[in-house]
């Protein structure tokens, strides 16, 4: 065998033992992240700004979701917020079915550039939730607006 | 068994251990693995997650490879690869002034960026250079065209 087809060899072989190790391993990548990050992000009605999803906020129309990991959100989020880590959201999105579908959702993470919203948002779509959408400019955002924090567990 | 045998097979088994060193602790934590290469700002979030994914693994096998003596042209060649893309990665790092931790050997151990870690990259890659022709050339001579 060539050098070059051993070496094709090896990348099949690297890229089957890499699906196979991150999917035993409980803290690979799911595979279905590495799915979910080509899909297209979320259109211009799906993004919300700070203000509006205030107003929103205090009419009690939405319910926020943090999908920051446990420790960032332990420290402070969004007042009233639901916390679901996304890497959970992507192991067992089964999770999402204790959710109202019929309800308003609004998803952050910390940075308004972050692309953990826009895949967390795809995913909820994928089990039938239409009207939800992501916090435009992130917590960061939120905080540089001087809106509503709470800080340690959410209640 | 002759100087350039051994020499050889001490190359071989140096990087075989090194790549499947510095391959383990990516594997067991590929998030924290894509973290790091998402900070040298080459790659954007997708492709740091895809890297951290098959990257440790290429390591790994390629390591394997190594201390097996199997496919040894192959795994000389892509360890080649490997080291002359960490040693880019590492010096546009270095060039663009950011001050970011390696990750070449995982989260656990984190070494800074710097002129310390450039030179141990330019020597990594230099020594699987000479790796690799020690090992070509023979087969160069033996075939008398390089076969890829």
């Amino acid at each position: 065998m060539t050098t070059f087809r051993r070496i094709l060899v090896l990348g099949v072989l690297t890229l089957a033992a890499g699906l196979a190790a991150n999917r035993i391993n409980p803290r690979g990548i799911p595979w279905r992240l590495l799915f979910l990050t080509w899909a297209p992000g979320p259109n211009p009605a799906e993004r919300v700004p700070a203000e509006d999803a205030y107003l929103q906020m205090m009419d009690q129309e939405i319910l926020f979701i943090d999908v920051r990991e446990e420790q960032a959100f332990g420290i402070d989020h969004i007042s009233g917020a639901t916390h679901m880590p996304f890497l959970e959201l992507l192991r067992h999105p089964a999770s999402l079915d204790s959710l109202d579908r019929n309800r308003a959702y609004i998803l952050y993470d910390f940075e308004a550039e972050s692309r953990i919203p826009e895949m967390a948002l795809n995913l909820m779509k994928t089990r039938g939730f239409r009207n939800a959408s992501v916090l435009s400019e992130g917590f960061a955002g939120w905080l540089e607006r001087g809106f509503p924090r709470e800080f340690g567990e959410a209640p | 068994m002759d100087r350039k045998f051994w020499l050889e097979t001490i190359l071989r088994w140096g990087f075989g251990l090194l790549l499947i060193y510095a391959s383990w602790e990516k594997i067991l934590n590929p998030l924290d693995f894509a973290r790091a290469v998402e900070n040298y700002r080459v790659v954007g979030y997708s492709l740091s997650l895809y890297t951290a994914a098959f990257l440790p693994v290429l390591e790994f096998l390629t390591g394997l490879l190594l201390l097996a003596g199997v496919w040894k042209d192959a795994a000389s060649l892509v360890n080649l690869c490997l080291m002359a893309v960490f040693l880019i990665l590492v010096a546009q790092a270095a060039i663009r002034g950011l001050d970011i931790e390696c990750g070449c050997f995982g989260s656990g151990q984190s070494q800074a960026i710097g002129p310390l870690k450039l030179a141990e990259n330019i020597l990594y890659a230099l020594l699987a250079l000479l790796l690799w022709k020690r090992i070509e050339a023979p087969r160069r001579k033996r075939r008398g065209i390089f076969d890829l």
